[in-house]
């Protein structure tokens, strides 16, 4: 099914009546013009331009192998990003601000100490027909661009990346970071970050979406707390309405069901192959755990990913983290990977599918409520 | 996973810790540009704590069930160690004679201590490199796949294109042999010296060793010696095999040497004295069988009968413990100038 279709679809089948302003009430950042672009995160600038704070959740859906950082995601890690945007010229202009307990920076003289960081991410492709690429870095259909920022001594290292899927982000311009604008408020305990995001002529409601690492949990690479897709609306222009709705299904009342109908049904058809807060049955790995799928994942994706689960097909874990022990070894002493553990099977013609089965057979009532209910799922449940 | 599999095969009985191997592989490798604090190849003493501090504690590898374990990043200044200074300047004015900084580690830091009272004290080398797995955890780790195992030889190296410098690959080498280059801010490993062995040589740690301890050869040359001495005399076993990685170092058991002395200093006839459960933690139960097989050969040997095992071991010629195809016609080692 094509992008544009499930984009449609999502529309045609959005139930009942429906009204954007709860949705640009919490998941549009309004950007405001500036003449120029602030010169860092202490241009007084800034104070002109009102912020809105996003929910970060920790990374949990994919389980990474260091010890210390999983220890550390037991603890509660949901936290919050402000977000301000600036509309200069031919870009946007992000200011995120957020608390951390201590400003670790990139070291020389250790190896196993991490820098404070953060990122944005914004799809290369948007607008009118087209789906949100997913959330973990983009799908292959959907690629995304990000930037980097990494605390220094004297700032940051900033770094433009491109990504589609999980594990495949590539850096893109010269192979030394830059320095970026990235300044720690030791009275307040908070990060600021700028970071310059270029805008199409055209864009009026941009995807973004963010992250935070912090050092001191061990956070580097996937281990890391990030948000869902949000948007930022770019002052005088238009959103095209067609567009608004499809991002915006599930942020009105009568979009979503009962979430306590929804749990139920859940808990009847996810748990053999995923990890809800409290049921984990599943071996670790199997599928992405949905713990806190409901900061991460926006209503519309959740909803696709139970009737078209192919639409995004996630290339989950690194292959070999788990091997067939019931197979045959090679003749150098190596087992085959365990392809139990995979997300996707690959056809003769190299596409590849979701394991996951398609519940296209659910009543848009029943939908409804799945959606509800896992939308509740808010990072602060206990892990597995 | 790979086609074929380059091995080596390490001599415990012939290592006298010399660290020609270490000295070796750091100058060939790892003498500069952020690599200073690594030792791609070291000799440790066991038991003892190795390099880095216990990193037999440190987690990784694979559980029994073939799945990935957790693992930790070993600090530098906690667990590989710092080199530090003395007050060199001070003692000249009749100062007490210490380091300027408190040493806490080193790549020898417990070297010949051992273990066991005297008289019955005991101890042995243990040389180690990358293992070169032929089911790597450090390759399942990376979570940008930035490991890989070549087809030709399985030689397991990190592609520093790919590399992000997440550690991941750290955490997960159960014999902690992947090293953070924080200048660079990747991780970096023994490479078997690849370059050397696309020329017909054996990796520097092997050619250098003095005490002739090292085989290397490709596991399915049944004419060589690793072949032989892993596939047909069964003596090289890898070590902690219970870490599930599949390693393609192989060790010839330490042979237990000396008695053990009773009280009045009288040896104790059939006694050993290295502790075969010792042994055992980390060559795995397969080490009763070797040492008996080995313990036997030289006994035959004794009596005048040939032995193709201990003519192996002995290594009469240096070069016929290493099979990797003839050099290039006409190439030559670079000289470093």
């Amino acid at each position: 099914m094509s992008a544009r279709l499930i984009a449609l679809l999502v529309v045609a089948l959005a139930p009942g009546a429906w009204a954007s302003d709860a949705f640009f009430a919490t998941e549009v950042v309004d950007a405001v013009a500036l003449p120029q672009a602030p010169s860092g995160v202490a241009d007084p600038a800034w104070a002109r331009v009102p912020g809105k704070a996003f929910t970060l959740a920790p990374q949990r859906t994919l389980r990474l192998n260091d010890k210390l950082a999983n220890e550390a995601l037991a603890a509660p890690g949901v936290s919050e990003v402000l977000v301000r945007a600036a509309h200069v010229g031919p870009a946007l202009v992000v200011l995120l601000e957020w608390s951390d307990g201590a400003a670790d920076l990139v070291r020389d003289d250790e190896v196993n100490t991490y820098a404070d960081s953060a990122a944005v991410q914004v799809p290369v492709s948007f607008g009118p027909g087209l789906r949100l690429p997913a959330i973990s870095m983009g799908d292959e259909a959907q690629p995304v661009r990000l930037w980097l920022q990494r605390a220094t001594k004297t700032g940051s290292q900033l770094s433009a990346l491109m990504a589609a899927g999980f594990g495949s982000s590539t850096r893109q311009g010269p192979a030394t970071p830059r320095e970026g604008t990235m300044a720690w408020e030791a009275a307040a305990r908070r990060w600021r970050a700028q970071f310059s995001v270029p805008l199409d002529a055209k864009a009026a409601l941009v995807p973004m979406s963010f992250a935070v690492w912090d050092g001191a949990r061990q956070e580097r690479a996937g281990n890391k707390r990030l948000s869902s897709w949000r948007f930022v609306r770019v002052p005088g222009r238009t959103p095209d309405a067609a567009y608004v709705k499809a991002m915006a299904w599930g942020f009105s009342p009568g979009d979503l069901g009962d979430p306590q109908k929804g749990k139920v049904l859940a808990e009847a058809v996810c748990v053999s192959c995923h990890h809800l807060p409290g049921r984990a049955i599943a071996p670790v790995g199997l599928a992405p755990s949905l713990v806190d799928i409901g900061v991460i994942a926006t209503p519309g994706y959740l909803r696709e990913s139970i009737v078209s689960p192919s639409e995004v097909v996630l290339y989950g874990p690194n292959p070999n983290q788990h091997y067939d022990k019931s197979q045959a070894r090679d003749p150098n002493g190596a087992y085959p990977n365990n392809d139990g553990f995979r997300w996707f099977t690959v056809g003769a013609d190299g596409k590849r599918t979701s394991k996951m089965p398609s519940f296209a057979g659910f009543s848009a009532e029943q939908l409804g409520d799945f959606v509800a209910y896992l939308k509740t799922l808010d990072g602060k449940g206990s892990t597995p | 996973m790979s086609k074929r599999q380059l091995a080596m095969v390490m001599d415990l009985n012939k290592c006298i810790g010399c660290q020609t191997c270490t000295v070796a592989c750091k100058t060939q490798w790892t003498n500069r540009n952020g690599r200073e604090g690594m030792y791609w190849n070291n000799v440790e003493t066991k038991p003892g704590m190795g390099f880095p501090k216990k990193w037999e504690e440190q987690g990784g590898g694979f559980d029994a069930n073939g799945n990935l374990n957790e693992g930790v990043v070993p600090s530098r200044y906690n667990d590989y160690g710092v080199p530090w200074d003395y007050n060199a300047a001070e003692i000249m004015k009749a100062a007490e004679f210490k380091a300027q900084t408190e040493p806490r580690g080193g790549p020898n830091w417990d070297e010949d201590v051992g273990a066991g009272d005297f008289p019955n004290s005991y101890f042995f080398y243990l040389p180690r490199i990358c293992n070169h797995c032929s089911n790597p955890s450090c390759l399942a780790a990376c979570p940008r796949e930035a490991i890989f195992k070549r087809d030709q030889d399985g030689i397991v190296l990190v592609d520093l294109a790919r590399c992000e410098g997440n550690r991941m690959c750290i955490a997960a080498c159960p014999y902690k042999k992947i090293y953070f280059n924080p200048k660079l801010s990747k991780s970096e490993k023994c490479i078997f010296c690849f370059p050397r062995i696309e020329q017909g040589l054996p990796p520097a740690c092997a050619d250098q060793c003095v005490g002739r301890i090292r085989f290397v050869g490709y596991l399915d040359d049944v004419d060589g010696q690793v072949h032989k001495l892993v596939n047909v005399h069964k003596v090289a076993l890898p070590l902690h095999p219970e870490y599930g990685t599949q390693a393609n170092v192989y060790y010839v058991p330490p042979m237990s040497g000396p008695r053990r002395f009773d009280k009045t200093g009288k040896p104790i006839e059939g006694s050993e004295r290295i502790p075969r459960a010792y042994l055992e933690s980390l060559f795995g139960p397969a080490v009763h069988d070797v040492l008996e097989r080995m313990n036997a050969e030289v006994e035959k040997r004794k009596t005048g009968a040939p032995s193709e095992l201990l003519d192996l071991l002995i290594a009469y010629k240096h070069s016929d413990m290493f099979r990797l195809g003839k050099p290039r016609p006409g190439f030559k080692l670079p000289v470093m100038k």
